[in-house]
């Protein structure tokens, strides 16, 4: 091929839409955005459509939702004329997706190894042991203390950064091109959740994979990313490299920006959401 | 973020939309009413006294004059139906008087309490959960004497456990609760708390059971009828009219079936409700 | 006077017939008037610390002073102390009765504590913590996280407490509505004149908030850190 390659993703116009009491509801409102690789950000808070975007890209926006968009390419093929089954190809081959509460993701009653291998038994054609081989080896690669252990174990007998982990390795193990991780720590604790950002950089890095990091804490994917895309009210209000946040233009990501408490803030207000609409 | 919540509508849901979204609840509901006004205003409905016999026409099929016939002493089996209503549905309210808050209360303390109250409170709810209902029911009249009050009591007697574990279920959930816990650190203790914070938890699942349970109840009055154990006759009761058409089921069926097909639509009707119910009870089902 | 004052504490859970010590020999003294953090990766045991000096978990064992009187173990708190005591919890969705308007939820502790006019009382309250008026007529679940919090907040200040508990009051919310929440407490302390004891995870939250901070770790209590500024 040429030296240049298409995006990883290439999105123009996305919208979300609901059917709602006082018409159409659109959660997400026409973003267009390009991730050329590497790590992205895609950062806003609780209703700001982030989740949302998430979820078209996967092809997983159910009825009554609308998606519909402009272009919505992925390594340079369409999506947007994908049907079910070409969606569930995508998810996991592809793309792959880490949620926030591996409680709530990882199924009770499976054993962590059996979890972890499901992305090989769907995708890969291997015999048992290898699967068993890789599943170990991607479960010691997310810093399993203990991969054996981890393999046999219930959800429920891992703590929540261990959880977290078993997620990761179960949905890096089919090699997507793509990791989607939709505010992976914010179950965790403060000291875990660097961590485990931490880990999920260092992975994608070494598998060449790239990342979209959704959140809704800007000071912490901003140590973790590249590039940060900052999301309030289904709209796209900045793009902007990581290292320039401390001199973003919008009053939104200034917010964003210097509302995280710290030492430094000690004695007074933090920036909120009302100042900033008694502001403008 | 603050400013949003002024121009949200409060969204209060009309009784009509509710309705309209379960149109089986609404069945259930409607027929309900009809079984309510049948019995109350059962005097003017009735085609005929429902007591009045007419030996030259015993066991008339359905025709103009008697819309289902008339059974073997010439009543007109109509308004014997509408008349039945009436201790039907007097039996159900007062074995629901008896159980439901008998039930709750002793779950609701036994769930909240825990300990040797919770012990003892539930060894007596299994005990009496183990008890044959309508064979206990029968026995009970025929030591007090056939009767509704009596009825209900027997009846009673054998319902309340199905309410108070379902109480005690919810309430153990409840009880490690952060709401209680902050009700009880603004000094909401004892039956203020049970009453004004458990019971809200506890009041739709037993709403929900008891409309469905008195279908079930139905059907046991109308065994207790059946039997010869329930309302003493000539009083129109639905059991023991079914009893009387079962004599002569061959020849002339609809001394059976009228009452029979009474109890099938009351019982449907309750069910119905009671599904309906479960849904409207939730507020968070909007 | 020592707004909180624990000496030899410790805390346990029973479960089937099982003792299990969460907190041991715990020691540590509040002053009025400050912000003290409580720090610890979850499980070591502070929230259950904090719920014995809320009241509400009853099996522990040493000496426990809370503004100048003497606790018991295994007894409820004694009326007076009752009101000046409240929790702010970490789920403001769980703290909340769900079949319970919220104009009822802040209207029942003030109607028990025999306040003359109730109705007037819940509008300051609501307006104490920056929410309209018409969030009265409300049940919980239509309300935001950020929302929710602040009608746990005004039930707490109901009583006009002298000390606030904040179990991890932030942690379930988005960054800047954890701002306002901080705003909120910090202007709340100084207009009711409260003690404020927080417990967190997260050291920054700590770091802004308190003037003095203790490490929990597998029960034990370490070091009483001064965060700067001390006042």
């Amino acid at each position: 091929m040429t030296d240049t390659l298409p995006p990883v993703l290439d999105v123009a116009g996305l919208t979300v839409s609901f059917p709602g009491a006082g018409g159409e509801q659109r959660v997400v409102d026409g973003i267009s955005f390009v991730h050329p690789g590497g790590r992205l950000a895609l950062v806003g808070e609780s209703g700001s459509g982030k989740s949302m975007t998430a979820r078209a890209l996967l092809g997983l926006v159910a009825a009554p939702g609308v998606v519909a968009a402009t272009r919505l390419q992925m390594d340079g093929s369409d999506l947007s004329g994908l049907n079910e089954s070409g969606w569930q190809r995508l998810r996991g081959q592809r793309i792959g997706l880490m949620l926030q509460d591996p409680r709530h993701a990882l199924d009770p009653v499976r054993r962590i190894g059996s979890q972890v291998e499901e992305g090989l038994r769907i995708h890969r054609r291997l015999g048992r042991a290898e699967r068993r081989d890789r599943a170990l080896s991607m479960l010691e690669a997310v810093g399993m203390p203990d991969p054996l252990r981890a393999y046999r174990a219930y959800p429920h007998q891992l703590s929540g950064g261990m959880g977290q982990r078993a997620m990761l390795a179960a949905t890096l193990i089919a090699e997507p091109r793509l990791l989607i991780a939709d505010e992976p720590t914010s179950a965790l604790d403060r000291e875990l959740r660097e961590q485990v950002l931490e880990l999920i950089g260092a992975q994608v890095d070494l598998r060449g994979m790239a990342l979209l990091l959704i959140s809704h804490d800007l000071p912490q994917v901003a140590q973790h990313c590249e590039h940060v895309l900052v999301m309030h009210r289904g709209r796209l209000v900045e793009s902007l490299p990581a290292s320039r946040l401390a001199d973003a233009d919008h009053p939104y990501t200034r917010m964003l920006w210097q509302c995280r408490p710290s030492a430094a803030t000690k004695g007074r207000p933090l920036p909120t959401l009302n100042m900033l609409e008694a502001q403008t | 973020m603050t400013t949003e919540i002024v121009n949200l509508p409060v969204p209060r849901l009309v009784w009509r939309k509710r309705l309209r979204r379960s149109p089986a609840a609404t069945l259930g509901a409607a027929a309900l009413i009809l079984l309510l006004l049948l019995a109350a205003f059962a005097p003017w409905l009735a085609p005929y006294d429902p007591n009045l016999q007419h030996i030259e026409i015993r066991l008339a099929p359905p025709s103009h004059a008697h819309w289902l016939g008339t059974d073997g002493f010439g009543r007109d089996l109509a308004a014997r139906v509408i008349y039945g209503t009436r201790p039907t549905l007097l039996l159900v309210s007062l074995v629901l008087l008896f159980t439901v808050p008998f039930g709750l209360t002793v779950g609701m303390v036994a769930g909240l309490g825990g300990g040797w109250a919770e012990r003892i409170l539930m060894r007596l709810t299994d005990m009496v959960l183990a008890l044959p209902s309508l064979v206990l029911a029968l026995a009970m009249v025929a030591v007090l004497g056939p009767g509704l009050f009596n009825g209900a009591l027997a009846l009673a007697l054998t319902a309340w456990p199905a309410y108070a574990r379902l109480a005690r279920a919810e309430t153990q959930l409840l009880r490690r609760s952060d709401y209680l816990a902050a009700a009880r650190m603004h000094g909401i203790y004892g039956v203020r708390l049970v009453f004004g914070h458990v019971l809200p938890m506890c009041l739709p699942t037993a709403v929900v059971r008891a409309a469905l349970d008195m279908g079930g109840m139905i059907l046991a009055i109308a065994g207790l009828g059946f039997l010869g154990m329930g309302v003493p006759p000539p009083t129109a009761e639905w059991g023991a009219m079914v009893a009387e058409g079962g004599k002569v089921i061959f020849d002339q069926w609809w001394v059976a079936a009228a009452p029979g097909g009474a109890i099938v639509l009351a019982c449907l009707a309750f069910n119905l409700l009671g599904d309906g119910l479960r849904d409207w009870l939730d507020p968070r089902h909007d | 006077m020592s707004a909180v004052h624990l000496q030899d504490v410790r805390v346990w859970h029973r479960s089937d017939g099982r003792e299990r010590t969460v907190v041991r020999e715990a020691a540590l003294t509040v002053k009025a008037g400050e912000t003290f953090g409580l720090v610890g990766p979850s499980g070591c045991g502070k929230s259950s610390l904090l719920r014995v000096l809320a009241g509400l978990h009853r099996e522990w064992s040493g000496e426990i002073c809370l503004l100048g009187q003497t606790l018991l173990p295994g007894r409820r708190f004694e009326a007076g102390l009752r009101g000046k005591v409240q929790m702010v919890f970490q789920d403001p969705y769980a703290s909340l009765h769900p079949r319970h308007r919220i104009g009822r939820a802040l209207r029942e502790p003030l109607l028990l504590a025999g306040e003359k006019r109730p109705d007037a009382r819940v509008a300051e309250l609501l307006a104490a913590v920056d929410l309209p008026a018409a969030v009265a007529d409300r049940y919980p679940h239509q309300l935001s996280g950020g929302q929710r919090q602040r009608v746990a907040i005004a039930a707490a200040l109901s009583l006009r407490p002298s000390l606030l508990l904040l179990d991890e009051p932030t942690s379930a919310l988005d960054m800047s509505v954890q701002a306002g929440i901080l705003n909120l407490l910090n202007r709340l302390k100084t207009e009711y004149d409260m003690t404020l004891l927080l417990v967190s995870h997260d050291a920054d939250v700590i770091a802004h908030m308190c003037n003095r901070a203790v490490t929990l770790r597998d029960g034990h209590l370490e070091g009483v850190i001064g965060t700067g500024g001390d006042g």
